[in-house]
């Protein structure tokens, strides 16, 4: 059981916008943009920060120790600093740690910041790669690319309406992107174009289309976390951490297409988190559900996944316009992860931009009614979750 | 012509010829048809055929091509500058490739030099980039369980690790049963055959991480049930290139065996349709 010493507030943000290429900035500098952000948001200076938590996905720029070089744009100079690593949950696993380190009382005020900055380092499907295990899978491994989830999809619900599903929620994605001007891709999609994507977009694995996948993006971002006596000193506007969990399951690739499913790590985490903080009904409680969608099909399955639902409940919310940003409970309201990518810091912007919308701050990808309960998640590795829940009062 | 980005369409296909570089298409045979709709468009073929180049203005319909591309002038001219990101016109459907994928990413950017135009000189301020490339030699110990696998492809066999507690098998063997928190020592031999649980058609052309070669697409990953394992868990595994059409979910296939066995994953080629 999970129990906090002490109550963890989000009390600053700063992002950098995501792009395909940040060629004006070195490493450093990115980071620092995102860390002025968050120092400026909070209204703090680099000596009110206690420790600094680092972190991006393992080698994907081929900088080894890349926290002692970005020591220029974190500050880190002569504090404490972490690195942490975990793939493509690592954006959710800084928030868990900095969530840790002031929830134990170790550190009051902790910044942590993640960021990738892909063009610098060639082929992320090559790298990711490395995950696999390399004494088998790693020969079989396509990074992140797969249709097996597409076909599961379409064995359950039939091909005309999986695929249509499928494309709306990526249109729907997309609609919300060109919302954010920080967004990395903003097509303009619109729903009439559903069926010639559907037949157009080049396919890259079976069923998964380019238009389905995430993009690779560059860019940081950057939050300031506090215990409750400095948060509400700092702000006005705390949002509170209410709890954190992170699932792992066994690396091995082939079993999340088995024949008979096994569970997966995201409804594992949901059906614990939810439990031991009384949630019984996910859709009813959340006002918004920042979701870590790799690709449009993983995202279709894991709003089944992560809200608890069954049947063909996830696919009547998208085909029932329940999850845009007007609709009974908004998912990604920011565009998500098909939209902007920079992989350290994607899952770290689902926390970030959850708070955003408690806060009231996400400008024009702002939810229009109260956002006072929110749900964030992070995903990597072969299967692994990481599940976040933001509170706007401290009430529970 | 009309002109976009300060130049037109037709200067890319005059330029064509003056830009191929045949050293760099050893063993092409392509045809690429170019359909650029939209005021200044036009049809063209391009046919890359030994070390040899023919550029064509068509009128009427396009014939058939290795490849085939569409998108209106200002995309075509702008992607080709360098000014339009392609993979986002890509994927907002701007432009858009018919047949081999792998023609456009692989062959082009090679057989032709940049093309550039008239007074798109370099700018004054010039971005140093630095390319490098390492190769690393690397050797995994296998344990135990890895090491009696490998051992078995060696003799054409396949064995799986069976859970003490829950019974389920483990393919490739591994130490633990991760959902009991057991030791699971005790193998068993499964498969040769197995039934295809799920399976991926790969058309984007990635590095095979053993080799660093890039692998010919489209080919099949596998994800097996294998004869006499528990069906939570699979195999997977490269399809012969021969059935890449033929595959479907449920099918049964069988192994094909490297005749040099070294106890290795090249022991094992890859499986095939078992009719």
């Amino acid at each position: 059981m999970a129990r906090k010493n002490r109550n963890v507030a989000i009390v600053g943000i700063g992002q950098t916008e995501y792009s395909s290429h940040k060629e004006h900035q070195n490493q450093p500098e990115m980071i620092n943009e995102a860390f002025r952000a968050a120092l400026k948001d909070a209204n703090l200076t680099l000596d009110d920060i206690d420790c600094i938590v680092h972190g991006n996905m393992e080698l994907f720029e081929s900088v080894h120790q890349p926290d002692l070089w970005h020591v220029l744009g974190t500050g880190a100079f002569g504090k404490p600093q972490f690195r942490i690593t975990t793939g493509g949950t690592t954006g959710t696993t800084l928030v868990c740690a900095a969530d840790n380190l002031v929830a134990s009382g170790m550190y009051d005020v902790v910044l942590a910041i993640g960021f990738e900055k892909l063009q610098e380092a060639g082929s992320t499907t090559a790298g990711i790669t490395n995950m696999a295990d390399p004494l088998w899978y790693r020969h079989q491994q396509t990074g992140a690319l797969t249709s097996a989830e597409a076909n599961n999809i379409i064995d359950e619900f039939g091909e005309d309406r999986a695929r249509r599903a499928a494309m709306k929620l990526r249109i729907m994605m997309d609609k919300h992107a060109t919302l954010n001007p920080r967004a990395h891709r903003r097509f303009g999609l619109e729903y009439e174009q559903m069926e010639d994507l559907m037949k157009t977009s080049p396919p890259l694995v079976g069923e998964l289309r380019l238009i389905h996948m995430c993009s690779q993006s560059d860019g940081a971002c950057a939050m300031i976390f506090a215990c409750e006596e400095k948060a509400k000193a700092i702000t006005s506007r705390p949002v509170w951490i209410r709890d954190h969990i992170a699932v792992h399951k066994e690396e091995t690739v082939a079993n999340n297409y088995a024949y008979e499913r096994p569970e997966t790590s995201h409804h594992r985490a949901a059906t614990e988190l939810f439990a031991r903080n009384g949630i019984t009904d996910p859709v009813e409680y959340f006002d918004v559900f920042e979701m870590y969608d790799p690709s449009a099909w993983w995202g279709l399955d894991w709003i089944r996944e992560f809200l608890l639902l069954e049947g063909d409940e996830h696919i009547r919310m998208v085909e029932n316009d329940e999850l845009t940003i007007d609709g009974k409970l908004p998912l990604n309201p920011s565009g998500g992860v098909t939209s902007s990518n920079p992989i350290g810091a994607t899952a770290m912007a689902r926390v970030a931009e959850a708070a955003l919308q408690i806060r009231g701050d996400a400008g024009a990808h702002q939810i229009k009614k109260e956002v006072k309960h929110a749900l964030a998640s992070g995903f990597g590795g072969t299967m692994w979750t990481v599940l976040i829940m933001l509170e706007k009062d401290l009430d529970w | 012509m009309t002109e976009y980005f300060g130049t037109n369409v037709e200067a890319i296909f005059d330029t064509m010829p003056e830009r191929f570089r045949p050293d760099q298409v050893k063993d092409v045979d392509v045809t690429i048809g170019y359909d650029i709709t939209g005021e200044g468009g036009g049809k063209w073929v391009v046919t890359i055929q030994q070390e040899t180049l023919k550029v064509e203005k068509i009128s009427g319909d396009l014939p058939p091509c290795s490849v085939t591309i569409t998108a209106d002038a200002q995309t075509f001219i702008g992607g080709t500058l360098g000014k339009i990101d392609l993979g986002t016109a890509l994927s907002a459907g701007k432009f858009k490739v018919n047949g081999d994928i792998s023609i456009m990413t692989g062959i082009v950017p090679k057989a032709f030099k940049k093309f550039k135009a008239a007074g798109d000189e370099p700018k004054a301020e010039e971005l140093i980039s630095l390319k490098t490339s390492t190769s690393i030699d690397q050797r995994f110990a296998t344990g135990p369980h890895m090491g009696k696998w490998f051992k078995g492809l060696k003799e054409k066999k396949f064995y799986a690790s069976r859970c003490p507690s829950c019974g389920r098998t483990q393919v490739p063997p591994r130490e633990v049963c991760a959902e009991c928190v057991v030791r699971s020592d005790e193998f068993i031999e499964i498969g040769p055959k197995g039934t295809v649980a799920n399976m991926d058609v790969v058309y984007y052309a990635s590095p095979d991480p053993l080799t660093g070669k890039v692998r010919s697409t489209p080919y099949v990953t596998l994800y097996l049930w294998m004869d006499g394992s528990t069906p939570g868990e699979c195999l997977s595994f490269d399809l012969n290139p021969k059935d890449t059409h033929r595959i479907k979910r449920g099918m049964r296939v069988r192994p094909v065996w490297n005749e040099v066995r070294t106890g290795g994953i090249d022991d094992l080629l890859y499986f095939e349709i078992d009719d």
